[in-house]
């Protein structure tokens, strides 16, 4: 597992778990294993100690029982003055135990008799007092001939109770130590092999139980800091560890949330951004063709005086007079699209006020009756009881509303149909003819500015999309379908509360 | 024609200010053509007018600031 320098998220990652000592092992060590090899250590120290004791004690009593045993017949035999028997008595030290010498001394410390290695003379020291004074055994520690012993002093008694001399026993001191070597050198090897085995069972437990699980956890850690922010980590191994893997995918499954809300963000206020681009585009486009139109309007007003003045004058032929019409017709054609160019472009505000459904679609009607006359079809009127005033821009929605009937008049071949209706949250006003149907076109081009289906000279292509910029204005729809019946239909939408504000 | 009825008439563009004059004056009114606000209140200082057409939108000041001097000129003793 290579990281780089470069790597934002620098991780501990551990390949050989038990050649690097990790802090939670280096916890263990220093909390389980160093307390539990100490405790041990102390025990065994102590126990040596105790068994050392123990030892010690029985090698004297060895001493005293052998110093016991033989006090009689070397009593005896001093009694009766037979120094041969006191010797073999004292021979037969050798044969009991690991002694190494023996002698009796008279009550004073001058020595009688003797075998092995013992002190020459105790005259010169406290002993005979001591045994006299207590009628009890005494040991001492001291040098004869170079060699360390242990001494072990019995009173003799004489038939009448007293004491007539003393027994020493000697033997090697360094054998109290010896008893106890091996002992103490296998105690101490079996303490070094547990504590190298309880060393091994925590480091291997530790692995096993928790740093295996860990070193998975940062490789899942590691996956995610490369960059693969979907990966989610195994809840497997101990609780804790798999308690930590559900936090760090809880805490990824947040981050990624986050980011999708980031990411959904930053997509609508994109699409915000185009939007609002369109508007500026469609305001300066507006604001452009406002300006080209108010340019072109008044040359056009001046050559249709003009040619009206000359109509007027009475003086002209027929056939100038026809020329003249053909001027005034083309002007008028040219001013009708001027004026449907300024009807497009959405005006620079809107004048939303309180309007009656019926009364803007009695307005509508009574400026298309002329025409209605004019074409000789019929008009049905159909507004239900229960349609709500609302807030609109009369105006814009007075021309939308023309715009639809003009069409329908144009398509229709007897009547044309007008109704209103409501859900209570929206206003649909239908607009209906029995003309041949919608064009074999897709409906979004036929509201495309500029596109229509007449003859040159009869439309500009502006009506519809006129229609569709007051249905957005007023946040409604423009739809346009073919009626089972024959003929077409367009539906506008209004909601009837499109910004929740009062009407002003 | 010098006591018919006199107009006032402002416009800036040309083509339609002659046009509305021509028609105007065949039809018999005294007609003051001004292409902007300012001349039309100088011809309203020195005379008055029984009928002002005003375009909006005039170069300068627009057509409704000529408002206030007709009124003055209404109070003035030669109207």
């Amino acid at each position: 597992m290579h990281m780089s320098k470069k790597d934002p998220v620098k991780m501990n990652t551990l390949p050989a778990p038990l050649l690097r000592i990790s802090g939670l092992q280096r916890s263990l060590l220093l909390f389980v294993v160093l307390p539990i090899v100490l405790l041990t250590a102390l025990g065994i120290r102590f126990g040596l100690g105790q068994a050392s004791q123990f030892q010690e004690k029985r090698l004297k009593n060895d001493l005293e029982l052998i110093g016991r045993a033989i006090s009689l017949p070397v009593g005896n035999a001093l009694d009766k003055g037979d120094m041969h028997a006191v010797e073999l008595a004292l021979g037969s030290v050798f044969v009991l135990g690991e002694v190494y010498g023996a002698s009796v001394f008279d009550a004073t410390g001058n020595r009688i008799a003797s075998a092995g290695i013992t002190e020459s003379d105790l005259t010169g020291t406290t002993i005979p007092d001591r045994i006299r004074s207590t009628g009890e055994g005494q040991e001492a520690f001291s040098r004869i001939g170079g060699r360390s012993l242990f001494s072990h002093f019995l009173p003799l008694f004489d038939t009448a109770g007293q004491i007539q001399g003393l027994i020493q026993i000697t033997r090697r001191a360094s054998d109290f130590g010896h008893a106890l070597q091996q002992l103490t050198i296998i105690a101490w090897l079996v303490w070094g092999l547990f504590s190298l085995v309880i060393l091994a069972g925590v480091l291997l437990g530790h692995y096993g139980g928790v740093g295996r699980h860990v070193d998975k956890l940062l490789q899942h850690m590691q996956r995610v800091a490369e960059g693969d922010l979907s990966h989610r980590a195994a809840l497997d191994g101990p609780t804790e560890v798999a308690n930590l893997a559900q936090g760090l995918n809880r805490m990824l499954d947040s981050i990624e949330q986050a980011n999708r809300e980031l990411d959904a963000h930053r997509a609508a206020e994109t699409h915000l951004l185009a939007q609002l681009k369109d508007n500026e585009k469609m305001v300066a486009i507006g604001s452009m063709a406002r300006g080209i139109a108010h340019e072109l309007g008044a040359p056009l007003s001046v050559i249709d005086g003009r040619a009206r003045r000359l109509q007027r004058a009475g003086n002209l032929d027929e056939q100038q007079l026809h020329n003249l019409d053909g001027i005034r017709s083309q002007v008028g054609r040219l001013t009708r699209t001027v004026n449907q160019l300024l009807d497009y472009c959405r005006p620079a505000a809107t004048h939303p006020r309180e309007l009656t459904p019926a009364v803007l679609i009695e307005t509508v009607i009574e400026a298309i009756r002329p025409e209605l006359e004019a074409a000789e079809r019929s008009l049905n009127c159909d507004i239900a009881n229960d349609v709500p005033s609302f807030c609109g821009d009369a105006g814009r929605l007075e021309l939308a509303l023309l715009n639809l009937l003009r069409n329908a008049l144009q398509a229709s071949v007897k009547q044309i149909g007008i109704s209103a209706t409501t859900d209570h949250h929206h206003l649909l006003i239908r607009i209906t003819d029995d003309g041949p149907g919608l064009p074999e076109h897709e409906l979004s081009i036929l509201l495309e500015p500029f596109f229509t289906t007449k003859s040159p000279g009869e439309g500009t292509g502006l009506g519809l999309a006129i229609v569709q910029a007051v249905a957005e204005e007023h946040r409604g729809q423009l739809t346009l379908l073919d009626r089972p019946e024959g003929g077409c239909e367009a539906r506008l939408l209004l909601p009837l509360n499109p910004t929740e504000e009062p009407c002003p | 024609m010098s006591d018919s009825e006199h107009i006032l008439l402002v416009e800036d563009d040309r083509g339609l200010r002659e046009l509305i004059q021509e028609e105007l004056e065949a039809e018999g009114y005294r007609v003051t053509a001004c292409a902007d606000a300012e001349s039309a209140q100088t011809v309203l200082h020195d005379q008055s007018a029984d009928l002002l057409i005003s375009d909006l939108r005039l170069p300068g000041a627009d057509g409704l600031s000529l408002l206030p001097s007709c009124a003055n000129a209404a109070r003035h003793p030669r109207c």
